[in-house]
């Protein structure tokens, strides 16, 4: 680390799971480390970008409010993904957008008004221990820990450097509505399902009942129905693999999710929506719509200048 | 060469080499696998191999499905089988099978099967074990070629702490669990080598098309690998 470490602030509660992220841990999928970093890298990106960072520099991800911090730096900021009632000093204060804090200023995120997942990225990004090219924090895998009371968060002497007000253009902004379409492309072994659970997959709404990083439960009261066994011989799977155990019940995924899998899949969510995924919270409802490779292809190029 | 190509998302080409457990189909995941990586194609991510397929994980942005798949197709149309290399490394992992210490699920099993405990040992270190893929947990080895009579069902209810090291038997796998994790594996014994250090650039033991057996040490040899043992004296190349 070249820059100077300052330190940014401190944590003073943390009811639920405050991790540092970045863009992942890619390279490592062959030893089962999984790739983990921002659930929502959309929102990870764009508040880097806004501060005119790198695009994968590290952020806080803050899962569902509970979390409030105190400044020990004056820094440029910006919050982005989740609508978390985030305020400073008690008043809200605008997401997707930078802004100027100072030492000693507290910042809460009390709630889920819409969405999940809310980052919070600084000028210069955070800094912190990196294992395998990432600061991607990974429990399971002993790559750090959650953060909890009296923590300390660092950054560099950079903090301040970004320009302040700087907004994205609202059409930008993703809407986190409690009703999401995923768009998925089937796995071949989505065959291994019933004709009619199949279409029924993707006729119905699923209700999301709960999840962490590593995946999520989803429900409907008519469980879906193997016509061979629901394991078969382990194979890859991604973010956004939707699996069908034994139950009918589909699980869904996500960053950390482990590198293989034995149960059947129905398919992959695109990577055009997985930012939807990393909103979901419970009493999200989904529906699933099919799609080929060469239509998310298509889907995908206005993402790929992102 | 058969094979089929399916995406897995848009993020990843996955190469189908067979839909079974067998050493046949998974002597060709490790040559393709090789093939694939010795390739060094642009934009590829991740070189992910399973018991019998290859995913191909590329950077999205850059390139797509369709140019991944023309590219993977041209490697495996290429295959030259006499390049395969009859290479292997074989890792000679010491475990402690002392039933009061490392051991609790021993006793139990050995009852179950109507076996003696060290008859028990002598089948398992007896095997000489493929490592087809590593997964579940990071370095966690999936392995085939345990000897069938000691085939035995996952604990009824889990574990919520199983210590790294601890080496256990599910159904007709063994396997030995790299970090701390809940798992509702028999375990019949501990290693005191170190399987995963994150800290490190090459942080797993275990890699996929290895091949491993178990050597049983008293409680003495467990103490004194514990506190000076190198790695490099249990690996056998050749």
């Amino acid at each position: 680390m070249t820059n100077q470490t300052l330190p940014l602030l401190q944590v003073d509660s943390a009811q639920l799971p405050l991790t540092v992220q970045d863009s992942g841990r890619p390279g490592y999928q062959h030893l089962g480390i999984p790739v983990s970093g921002a659930m929502d890298r959309y929102a990870l990106i764009t508040g880097n970008q806004l501060l005119n960072n790198d695009p994968g520099y590290a952020a806080l991800e803050i899962t569902l409010g509970g979390v409030t911090l105190t400044f020990t730096l004056s820094a440029v900021i910006c919050v982005t993904g989740a609508d978390l009632n985030a305020t400073l000093d008690g008043e809200n204060i605008p997401s997707w957008q930078t802004i100027k804090v100072e030492c000693g200023q507290t910042l809460s995120f009390e709630r889920p008004v819409k969405g999940a997942r809310a980052y919070l990225c600084v000028s210069g990004g955070i800094v912190s221990d990196s294992w395998l090219d990432s600061q991607s924090v990974f429990e399971k895998g002993q790559l750090g820990r959650k953060l909890t009371r009296s923590d300390q968060v660092y950054a560099t002497d950079k903090a301040t450097e970004a320009v302040v007000d700087y907004r994205l253009s609202s059409d930008l902004i993703p809407e986190y509505t409690q009703h999401m379409t995923l768009r998925v492309i089937l796995s071949p072994y989505a065959q291994r399902l019933s004709n009619e659970s199949l279409e029924h997959f993707f006729q119905v709404t699923y209700t999301f009942r709960k999840g962490d990083r590593m995946g999520c439960q989803l429900h409907h009261d008519q469980p879906l129905i193997h016509q061979t066994s629901d394991n078969m011989v382990s194979d890859v799977v991604s973010f956004g693999t939707i699996q069908v155990p034994a139950s009918g019940q589909p699980m869904m995924l996500l960053a950390d999710r482990q590198t293989t899998g034995g149960y059947t899949t129905i398919g992959t969510v695109i990577t055009a929506d997985h930012w939807k995924c990393a909103q979901l919270r419970p009493g999200s409802t989904i529906r699933f719509q099919s799609v080929s490779i060469h239509e998310a292809d298509q889907l995908l190029q206005p993402w790929k200048e992102k | 060469m058969r094979f089929t190509l399916y995406p897995l998302g848009n993020e990843a080409v996955v190469v189908v080499l067979g839909e079974t457990i067998s050493p046949a189909i998974h002597d060709d995941v490790v040559h393709y696998y090789q093939m694939i990586q010795q390739a060094d194609l642009h934009y590829v991510t991740d070189i992910v191999p399973t018991y019998r397929s290859i995913a191909v994980y590329y950077n999205w942005r850059q390139t797509n499905y369709g140019e991944m798949t023309d590219l993977i197709e041209k490697i495996l149309n290429q295959d030259d089988s006499s390049s395969r290399s009859p290479q292997r490394r074989t890792i000679h992992l010491p475990v402690c099978y002392d039933e009061a210490v490392y051991a609790p699920d021993l006793a139990h099993l050995a009852q179950v099967h109507q076996l003696t405990e060290k008859e028990v040992i002598e089948r398992h270190t007896a095997p000489c074990y493929r490592v087809y893929m590593i997964g579940f947990l990071p370095g966690f080895p999936y392995m085939g070629g345990l000897d069938s009579t000691l085939e035995t069902p996952r604990l009824t209810t889990p574990r919520a702490h199983v210590p790294a090291g601890s080496v256990g038997i599910a159904g007709a796998q063994t396997g030995v669990y790299p970090v701390d994790s809940p798992g509702g594996w028999q375990i019949i014994g501990h290693t005191p080598i170190q399987l995963y250090n994150p800290d490190s650039d090459d942080p797993t033991l275990l890699k996929m098309g290895d091949w491993l057996t178990f050597q049983s040490i008293s409680k003495e040899t467990y103490e004194l690998i514990k506190q000076e043992g190198r790695i490099e004296d249990f690996i056998e190349e050749g």
